[in-house]
């Protein structure tokens, strides 16, 4: 019977397996890759979407160990088609990427792995084997960061030092419920968790926090990723972005839903009916959203600025969770899975980009819509998803997402959350002026071809994708219900057909949005184009120019600076002078420096020193401890 | 209704924003005009414009972006009216509005601009893009007021749905959610400003700064789309604001009076103020009728 | 076969080490095999023995002479499972040692190492503490010299300063072992075990600190270990594997079986978790502004050290049984790290982190066993490192230990940037031109095939591992089984 550990045991196999065979055979690291996501997504997709079932494997393990279990519910199934897909895409995106690279061996080993280690985060059912498999996930990732990066020692440095922290907060957690429970096994840990004191369970809900919100990326614990984003491999970029931060969110609901509870962290402490815990983090994600969308903005790099919206993102995905509301979580897991189709969209296409023009920086790119339309389009639906305007299914999880905040009367957090959502327009905008519209930056940019075939079969799907979600928001509606059901909670939206979307205060009905759209698009166009007489096709330089005639070296490509006027705003000024980092950076040199003090001092080199450490513990154990 | 009327009414609606949006803009010349101690145009101006463009012989074009960026922003434009309802009860001018909500029409309002940004970026006057991020950095500004007021409307009467809160309105002056949320509706009132367009942050298309802003490559058949546009839009916001605040209209001629009064503080406000810088405006919106907006906000949370 | 005694696993390397300059005359590398097909019937001969003990201990009477009046062998689970690994760490040495062409006096090389691996071999094996004190004069002696053999300035000075340390484990061990006899008149293992609780409480807790002391040096206890880096660092590569790896597991050895077996004072045992969670801290952090990778890793060694000691001090069966897994695994990922850091420091021309820029590029599969070496330390999934970690913490997490927990867990954060920073200077710097390509002798780099073989396997095969460690850990806590297996009773005489 193929069971969930066999899911996982296929991408890591066939990692290990490409690396070796690809020494002899090179496309047999593609073909491999290839054939790993076939079966993975076959199996991942036969598999029942809401059956309950478990699988125990006692694999040769110390007894202490307890058995590695695995299982599927409704909320794996959920984030395990999310990982399949991604898998699917950005092996394709791979293909046509990597091939040339000499770091080809080794990727295909570590996204492999990646793959694997995270459907075993999803399927483990005992705290060992989600820590087992968030590790290997930890590991694999970071040699995909530092594949190609510029900076290797900071990008990483911190984003071992964060994740690796965060994991540990983590373990910590894990052996006090341990110790508490007698058994790694999640069922035993809830009711472990239900019987503890409340300061203990308030001490476990915060180290497992963190874990989870260093691998969102949420302030103040995000500094490891606009560098990890930026630098990593672009083409697994797409992959860090769109899943692995998906992995925090999926452990936060298991975590908090599931294993704590949300009505044990209320009992505890409460404001306006939400758990104390749940609002601090809520108010995180809103903060993090507000700061990330304004950095974003002002960045020349493509990468990072895509790095930023990412985070804040994420950060509108964490707050709408942290609530513990029905609909906060159906709007959680609405906007994962949007925010996931966007950002592979997004960065498998910015991928192609650079691959094509080897320039990643607005003020180097410009004017590609001529030779790049599919992508210039690809990057269209992907802004309109990202700023959240319908038709499109970004539309669709904002809106959810504003719902439950109205539904549940967090007023302040929705204004928030919608500077940061107004802000968003910016960015969007710039991304794709500063690549596709405008002036070229260089001649060769004229020249360049449109990006690699296979990056068509990523980014036409997730396109329809986008389109469909917003044609008929309903259509993830039941989906979401299971997953929320899962977890323990009651119905969350008010409607039952995939046209509308109806929860709390109103709803709205996404076909009608399409139709009356695509029906004036196309009268005003067919009216335009036809019953008008032609236009005249001007030569780009031919625009107005106060008088003055543009010439060749004129820099015209105004809009990679966009931002620019942000610094002026007074608020926003400041947030963007302050950086977090100069804290950390403060905190590293202090380690940095006891540290050096301690070597010198204790192991300074003199023998005879040494000696006289031996006598004076001698002499100090006789003393304190000779009573 | 049958279908036959069904139809008709759907498409007289983007008629009737045009003529009244159109006739409302030369209406405002004519106003300023006086308070400027000038005549102003006739009243018509605006429409002889508009189809004196239509009947130019040929216009530029940048490439296909450029060609469609009126297009989107038209079809925004009239997507977003169709779910405002222009009338309130009865059988005619209702739209869609019954399958969208507040939320829907507040991002479908943006979704013109967008499609305008594109066609302007193609067009690559750097005019055009430093009006458009103008604009958006203006966004920012405006967006937080109007929505703490209409999160106030929606906590208030418990729905997004505007036809709902038209209905919750009925019954009387003294019912309308100007008087019932002063607080929200002047918060509110300095974002309308400011998406009419009127000094003081009239600063997206500012003349003297960026000559024309997004409209400056454009001409003939798309300065005519982009001016109709205008006229449909400011009718948009007009007709929104006397439904969320003024209990709607039941026919035509108490909705043009309803709207004309909105309209009139706008004009009084425009012609006396001189312009922010961007940075002026986004802070100043920050703070003010922000801070009004909050306080009607922790009033409405308190009841 | 009653002359096949585990006996002949310190009599044959010993007897072969004395030969060894003899054979020398015969031919110039007669030395170096001598001492691997020593080492290898070392390692039969462990393992043949091994399911034995694990059933019924085994004491082997010496010169007729019953205990306790006579010196004897104890082996016992514990013991033989030690003997085990310390034998194939040798002879895995032994094999990358056999093309090294840089010393010149091969054979001395070859007998030192010899002298070492069986003084280790006789500390676990012996059930007489003079003995063991004799055994370990061996062994450091022998290590003394091994340190300096290159002859160069930083492989003396270490050795001089080891050479100062280690007097003094020796004086206090000889004191303590006086004390002992004075109160006791018995210098048999078993026997002071049984009678311990004669001595005058004053003079017992004497004995037990030089003891303590004296053991400590030798398993490099915080602050008694700072003589340890100098060493790593001066001492050629392979020494420097076979003293963490062997020696120190050795010295590890008498200071269990002393505190747990024989003398069972338990505030002793408190004193190991508080010196163990003190050398964890102080060595992980010193290990972070570290520039020579070799230093980097005796100083991890000392980390991990303090994690073993820490493990010992929690008192559990559980956690006893983590640590001797520790025991293994560290054996064999420190082997692993500075024999492939050996390989390519002699490449590169030094070992600093400056010399070491690129070379990961140069020879990826030697820098790549490095890479998972260093994964392995670092206790990543699923490596061998993890599981004992796992293992020992789990074990403290039962016993509330929990701000330990966390100060182990935060050391481990900064052993993971100093590893990692290690292994983006090899595999990310620009390829050094300087240095041409030359392939690594094939008999060095079976070793470490077979070391990361081993620790990819326990790694993902542990349970195969369990019963034996099972076995050891009940061997260390129960203490009368011990002395009724040595004294007479229940012990199968051979």
């Amino acid at each position: 019977m193929i069971g969930p550990n066999n899911v996982i045991l296929i991408p890591i196999l066939a990692g290990i397996l490409a690396y070796f065979l690809g020494k002899v055979v090179k496309p047999a690291r593609e073909g491999l890759t290839l054939g790993s996501v076939i079966a993975v997504c076959y199996l991942v997709f036969r598999m029942p979407f809401d059956k309950v079932i478990s699988y125990s494997y006692s694999f040769k393990l110390p007894y202490a160990f307890g058995s590695l279990s695995f299982g599927t519910n409704a909320l794996t199934s959920f984030f395990a088609i999310l990982i399949a897909l991604s898998y699917l895409f950005i092996a394709f995106t791979a293909f046509a990427l990597v091939k040339d690279k000499d770091y080809h061996d080794t990727f295909y080993l570590f996204f492999n792995i990646v793959a694997g280690s995270l459907l075993g985060i999803v399927y483990s059912r005992d705290l060992m084997s989600f820590f087992i498999f968030w590790e290997m996930m930890t590991w694999s990732s970071y040699f995909l960061v530092i594949m190609n990066a510029k900076n290797p020692r900071k990008t990483g440095l911190t984003y071992i030092v964060f994740n690796v922290a965060g994991a540990y907060a983590m373990l910590t957690a894990m052996f006090f419920v341990y110790a508490a429970a007698g058994s790694m096994q999640f069922d035993k840990v809830a009711t472990a968790i239900a019987l503890m004191p409340n300061t203990k369970v308030l001490f476990v809900s915060i180290l497992f926090a963190i874990g989870f919100l260093v691998k969102m990326a949420t302030m103040p614990l995000h500094v490891w990723a606009p560098d990890a984003y930026t630098e990593s491999e672009d083409s697994f970029t797409g992959f860090f972005s769109g899943t692995l931060s998906k992995m925090g969110v999926y452990g936060f609901l298991l975590f908090f839903a599931t294993i704590v509870g949300f009505a044990n962290l209320k009992g505890i402490s409460s404001i306006k009916d939400t758990p104390t815990v749940g609002y601090v983090i809520a108010w995180l994600g809103v903060i993090t959203s507000i700061f990330a969308t304004f950095r974003a903005i002002v960045q020349d790099e493509v990468k990072r600025l895509l790095a930023y919206s990412s985070i804040a993102q994420v950060g509108y995905i964490v707050t709408a969770m942290s609530l513990g509301t029905a609909l906060g979580i159906a709007g959680g897991l609405y906007h994962a899975v949007m925010h996931t189709i966007m950002k592979l969209l997004l960065f498998i296409t910015v991928a192609g980009v650079i691959y094509r023009t080897g320039k990643d920086r607005f003020s180097e790119l410009g004017a590609l819509i001529t030779r790049m339309p599919l992508s210039f389009l690809a990057v269209l639906f992907g802004i309109i998803g990202l700023a959240g305007m319908p038709p499109f299914g970004g539309f669709a999880s904002k809106w959810v997402i504003y719902m439950s905040l109205l539904k549940s009367h967090n007023y302040f957090l929705l204004v928030a959350m919608i500077v940061s959502s107004t802000a968003a327009f910016l960015y969007c905008y710039k991304l794709i002026y500063g690549i596709f519209l405008g002036h070229p930056s260089s001649p060769d940019l004229m020249e360049v071809k449109e990006v690699p075939a296979f990056l068509w079969v990523a980014q036409v799907p997730l396109m329809l994708a986008l389109m469909v979600f917003g044609m008929l928001p309903g259509l993830l509606v039941p989906y979401i219900s299971k997953a929320v059901a899962a977890l323990g909670f009651n119905a969350a939206f008010n409607s039952t057909n995939m046209y509308t979307l109806s929860a709390a205060l109103g709803g709205f009905n996404g076909f009608t949005v399409i139709n009356v759209l695509g029906v004036i698009f196309v009268v005003v166009l067919i009216w335009y184009t036809l019953f008008f007489p032609k236009s005249k096709k001007l030569h780009r330089l031919d625009i107005y120019y106060a008088a003055e005639t543009p010439t060749e070296e004129t820099p015209l490509h105004y809009g990679y600076g966009i931002g620019a006027e942000l610094h002026r705003i007074p608020w926003v000024g400041a947030s963007l002078r302050r950086h977090i980092t100069t804290f950390y950076e403060k905190f590293a040199e202090q380690v940095n420096g006891i540290a050096s003090v301690l070597k010198d001092i204790l192991f300074n080199g003199d023998g005879q020193i040494y000696m006289l450490y031996a006598v004076l513990t001698l002499v100090a154990i006789i003393m304190f401890l000779g009573r | 209704m049958s279908t036959g009327m069904r139809i008709l009414d759907l498409i007289a609606y983007p008629f009737v924003a045009f003529i009244v949006g159109m006739l409302y803009m030369g209406i405002a010349r004519n106003i300023i005009g006086r308070i400027h101690r000038r005549w102003g145009p006739p009243v018509l101006q605006n429409l002889i414009d508009v189809f004196k463009l239509y009947r130019k012989r040929e216009a530029g074009s940048h490439g296909v972006m450029f060609h469609l960026g009126p297009m989107i922003m038209v079809t925004g434009v009239v997507t977003c009216l169709y779910f405002v309802p222009i009338l309130s009860g009865g059988k005619w001018l209702h739209g869609f509005s019954f399958e969208g909500d507040l939320i829907l029409v507040t991002y479908l309002m943006v979704l013109g601009a967008l499609g305008m940004a594109l066609g302007v970026g193609q067009g690559g006057v750097p005019f055009g893009v430093m009006g458009v991020t103008r604009g958006l950095t203006r966004l920012i500004g405006l967006e937080i007021p109007y929505f703490i007021a209409i999160i106030v409307l929606m906590a208030h009467y418990n729905t997004a749905s505007i036809n709902k809160i038209m209905e919750l309105q009925a019954g009387g002056i003294s019912n309308w959610a100007m008087f019932k949320l002063p607080l929200a509706f002047i918060a509110s009132l300095f974002s309308f400003w400011g998406m009419m367009g009127a000094s003081p942050f009239d600063i997206p298309g500012a003349p003297q700064e960026v000559a024309s802003g997004p409209a400056t490559e454009f001409g003939g058949k798309y300065l005519a789309l982009m001016m109709s546009t205008r006229g449909i839009f400011g009718f948009l916001k007009l007709t929104l604001w006397v439904d969320l605040f003024m209990g709607g209209a039941a026919n035509l001629l108490i909705l043009i009076a309803k709207t004309f009064v909105m309209f009139i503080s706008v004009l009084f406000v425009t012609s006396v103020y001189s312009r922010f810088k961007v940075e002026q405006a986004v802070d100043f919106m920050w703070k003010y009728p922000t801070l009004i907006g909050l306080i009607a906000l922790v009033i409405e949370m308190v009841r | 076969m009653s002359w096949f005694s585990p006996i002949l696993m310190i009599a044959v390397p010993l007897f072969i080490a004395f030969l060894i300059p003899l054979l020398g005359y015969i031919h110039k590398k007669a030395g170096l095999y001598a001492m691997s097909l020593t080492l290898l019937f070392n390692m039969l001969t462990g393992f043949y023995f091994l399911p034995k003990v694990m059933v019924k201990p085994i004491r082997v009477i010496v010169a007729g002479y019953k205990p306790p009046f006579g010196i004897n062998l104890a082996i016992t689970p514990f013991s033989i499972f030690l003997a085990c690994l310390i034998s194939t760490m040798g002879f895995l040495v032994s094999l990358y040692l056999l093309k090294d062409n840089t010393t010149e006096t091969q054979e001395k090389f070859a007998m030192l190492i010899l002298l070492v691996v069986m003084g280790s071999t006789g500390i676990v094996l012996t059930g007489d503490i003079f003995n063991m004190f004799v055994f370990l004069e061996i062994t450091s002696i022998s290590s003394y010299a091994l340190t300096a053999i290159k002859k160069d300035r930083k492989g003396s000075e270490a050795g001089i300063k080891f050479l100062l340390v280690g007097s003094i484990s020796s004086t206090l061990l000889l004191l303590g072992i006086a004390l002992i006899y004075n109160q006791l008149g018995t210098l048999n293992l078993a026997d002071i075990a049984n009678r311990f609780s004669q001595m005058n409480p004053k003079v017992a807790f004497l004995a037990v600190s030089f003891l303590f002391i004296g053991f400590g040096i030798e398993s490099e206890m915080f602050p008694l270990n700072a003589w340890a880096p100098d060493v790593y660092q001066g001492a050629p590569a392979p020494v420097a594997a076979l003293f963490s790896a062997v020696t120190v597991k050795a010295g590890l050895y008498a200071m269990v079986r002393f505190l747990f077996t024989v003398a069972a004072k338990s505030v002793f045992i408190k004193l190991l978790l508080v010196f163990g969670v003190l050398t964890v801290i102080v060595s992980e952090l010193s290990a972070l502004r570290q520039n020579d990778v070799k230093r980097m890793l005796g100083y991890s060694s000392l980390g991990q050290i303090g994690v073993i000691l820490f493990a010992v001090g929690i008192g559990t069966a559980d956690a006893m049984q983590g640590a001797i897994f520790h025991f293994v695994n560290h054996a064999v990922l420190k082997a692993t790290l500075f024999l492939s850091v050996g390989l390519l420091a002699k490449a590169a021309g030094g070992s600093t982190m400056e010399d070491l820029k690129g070379i990961g590029k140069k020879y990826p599969f030697v820098a790549g066993v490095f890479g998972i070496a260093a994964l392995g330390v670092m206790g990543f999934p699923p490596l061998n490192g993890f599981v004992s970690k796992m293992l020992i913490l789990m074990a403290a997490a039962k016993t509330e230990h929990i701000v330990l927990i966390m100060l182990i867990l935060a050391a481990s954060v900064i052993e993971g940037v100093y590893y990692f920073r290690v292994l983006q200077v090899m595999f990310k710097e620009p390829e050094p031109t300087r240095i041409e390509k030359k392939a690594f002798p094939v008999l060095s780099l079976v070793p470490l095939v077979v070391l990361v073989f081993a620790i990819i396997g326990i790694g993902l095969f542990s349970g195969y591992l369990m019963p034996y460690l099972k076995g050891a850990a009940m061997d260390v806590m129960n203490r009368s089984t011990y002395i009724a297996a040595m004294l007479g009773s229940n012990g199968g005489a051979l």
